[in-house]
């Protein structure tokens, strides 16, 4: 199996890379559109700013083969690699997103406007009955933006950064997964997230 | 110090948490024990057996010392199962010698191929005294190759399945019996090496040593395959007792009457005990070790065994524990020997170890503690090194 990293000059890649190779995976890590068509599995890793990643995408023409890629095969978008699929993305300036999901990212309303560390994840429903991740089990982040969205059909976890303020912490739609915690950097759960994307076979 | 209600075990025990109640995990978990659904396991059991058989020239690797539990894991597999098993044996230098008789006998009864590694001792020397130091627990190199090496076996002969045999629910809380428990890095790193791996070892020996001619390279034996190893070659270490209830007393009467597997006398454990633990010289000692550290010692562990399952009263078993837990073993004299300490030096290690609220008695009265029986094979064992 093909996986491939996006490489769009910030985010944490080598995290990425890291875990998936340890679960016995090489992945490929891309910077050229033209490679995009030939993985099985693209995963958009997060961390940095999303204007300055939305205009890189745009620069180096990403954002249709990610789109057309979207169309049959899988993809994990990892905390600003989920982001972007939203329509509006508000962090330095205005900027439009892939617009997979419907919805904005914007800054975090809480008392500290950051969430560094780990929290639980409170699952609504199943992604597939395949996921083998208990309920409320933790998961690290590290972000200021997070996705808002009016539908919450997309959102299969939430996490509460504090008390009454909630973010979704796993969004689901068609072949797409976005998760704004980083499953590679959150150990035991995290693996057992990622060889569920790496075994995932949409219905 | 507090004790559980159910058995005797002290809250002093690794991973052992009391409730509010005063009833320990590990009697709650063999509680749950019962409600496992055991024929689904068993089914389990059945279809990863059939999906690894015949696959390599092994079926699969069992790790083996002769002690009851791996040998009814074999005779297990083959009677049951027909598998053809490697039986790798990690040979930790203290095998005594009943154990080896029992070991002959069983492998030419189940006829087996049967595969023993003995790693160099002068470096387990060095290391048995790094991890006493360290952490308490010279047994270092025993933990690290019972489970580096068949895996590390595995890989070279691509052989994908292992079976260990008693399940940790038996007597910690690591894990429960709905987890199902498989010998991987996680567990490794969280069971088993102290928290020092073989590069670890490797550097604490060479700086307390700096004379020491040794490479990287001599600790081989010791480093645990990678998760990607692991997931490449598709390695699968399992526990029987993950699949089939485990009963002690029950699975020893079957091995001694099918396979002529004896027991033996064992430093500080009761004689109607004689099937536990029988396979290491300095058994005696680690035991009495534990005693130090936490105030209790293998007696508690087996006398609770036997509560728990219900043959045993609380009452009865707390009088086997004053007659054999905390007893200095004649072994020590070996052992000092072998890692060429006194005893003044070995208490004042053990004394930093101590878990509290469990208190270490004063140096005097350690010199003069009683001592168990001494084994009839003592003297033999003196002679293996010196």
């Amino acid at each position: 199996m093909k996986v491939g990293i996006l490489d769009y000059n910030a985010c944490n890649l080598s995290s990425v890379f890291s875990s998936l190779y340890r679960l016995g995976i090489n992945p490929v890590v891309i910077n050229k559109s033209e490679i995009i068509p030939k993985m099985d599995k693209l995963i958009i890793p997060g961390v940095g700013a999303a204007k300055n990643c939305i205009d890189y995408l745009k620069y180096n023409s990403l954002i249709e083969p990610i789109k057309v890629f979207l169309a049959n095969k899988p993809v994990l978008g990892i905390c600003l690699g989920m982001q972007i699929f939203a329509k509006k993305l508000y962090e330095n300036g205005l900027s439009e997103g892939i617009g997979h999901i419907d919805g904005e990212v914007k800054k975090l309303n809480t008392k500290i406007n950051f969430n560094i560390g780990w929290k639980e994840v409170k699952f609504f429903k199943k992604i597939d009955k395949e996921i083998k991740i208990e309920n409320l089990s933790s998961f690290y982040y590290c972000h200021s933006y997070y996705l808002s969205s009016k539908k919450n059909d997309y959102c299969v976890g939430i996490s509460y950064v504090e008390k009454n303020s909630e973010i979704p912490a796993i969004i689901f739609k068609d072949n797409f997964i976005g998760t704004q915690f980083h499953p590679e950097k959150s150990q035991i759960n995290g693996n057992k997230f990622l060889e569920f994307f790496l075994n995932w076979k949409r219905n | 110090m507090e004790f559980c209600k159910k058995c005797v075990i002290p809250e002093t025990a690794e991973t052992n948490i009391l409730d509010s109640s005063n009833i320990c995990s590990v009697c709650k978990q063999i509680d749950k024990k019962k409600k496992i659904n055991w024929k689904e396991r068993k089914i389990k059991l059945d279809n990863l057996i059939s999906k690894y058989k015949n696959h390599s020239s092994y079926d699969c690797i069992v790790p083996f010392s002769g002690g009851k539990d791996s040998v009814f894991t074999l005779y297990y597999l083959v009677k049951n199962y027909q598998i053809k098993p490697l039986v790798v044996r990690f040979d930790h230098h203290f095998l005594r010698n009943k154990v080896c008789q029992n070991t002959e006998k069983v492998i030419n009864k189940l006829g087996v191929d049967f595969l023993n590694i003995k790693t160099n001792f002068e470096i387990v020397k060095k290391t048995m005294v790094e991890s006493l130091i360290r952490r308490g627990d010279f047994c270092w190199h025993c933990h690290v190759g019972i489970a580096a090496l068949p895996i590390r076996t595995a890989i070279e002969k691509k052989i994908s399945l292992l079976f260990y045999g008693e399940p940790s629910a038996e007597y910690a809380s690591f894990y429960s019996y709905e987890d199902e428990e498989v010998l991987n890095v996680e567990k490794f790193n969280k069971t088993t090496n102290l928290g020092i791996n073989a590069e670890d070892m490797y550097q604490m020996i060479k700086e307390r040593y700096p004379k020491l001619n040794i490479k990287l390279d001599d600790f081989k034996s010791y480093m645990f395959p990678s998760q990607r190893e692991l997931k490449i070659n598709n390695i699968n270490a399992l526990y029987l007792g993950n699949y089939i209830p485990w009963d002690v007393k029950k699975q020893v009467k079957i091995i001694k009457e099918e396979l002529g597997w004896e027991g033996d006398e064992v430093e500080g454990v009761p004689p109607e005990y004689d099937y536990e633990k029988i396979e290491c010289m300095m058994q005696g000692v680690r035991d009495y070790i534990k005693f130090l550290k936490r105030g209790f010692g293998r007696t508690s562990h087996l006398v609770s065994i036997d509560i728990r399952n219900k043959r045993l009263s609380r009452e009865k078993g707390e009088d086997l524990v004053k007659m054999y837990d905390g007893k200095k073993p004649h072994s020590l004299g070996i052992f000092l020997k072998l890692v060429n300490m006194n005893e003044k030096e070995f208490y004042e290690i053990i004394k930093k170890h101590v878990v509290l609220p469990h208190k270490i008695k004063n140096y005097e009265d350690f010199l003069k503690s009683d001592s168990n029986i001494k084994p009839r094979d003592l003297d033999n064992w003196e002679k293996k090194f010196f």
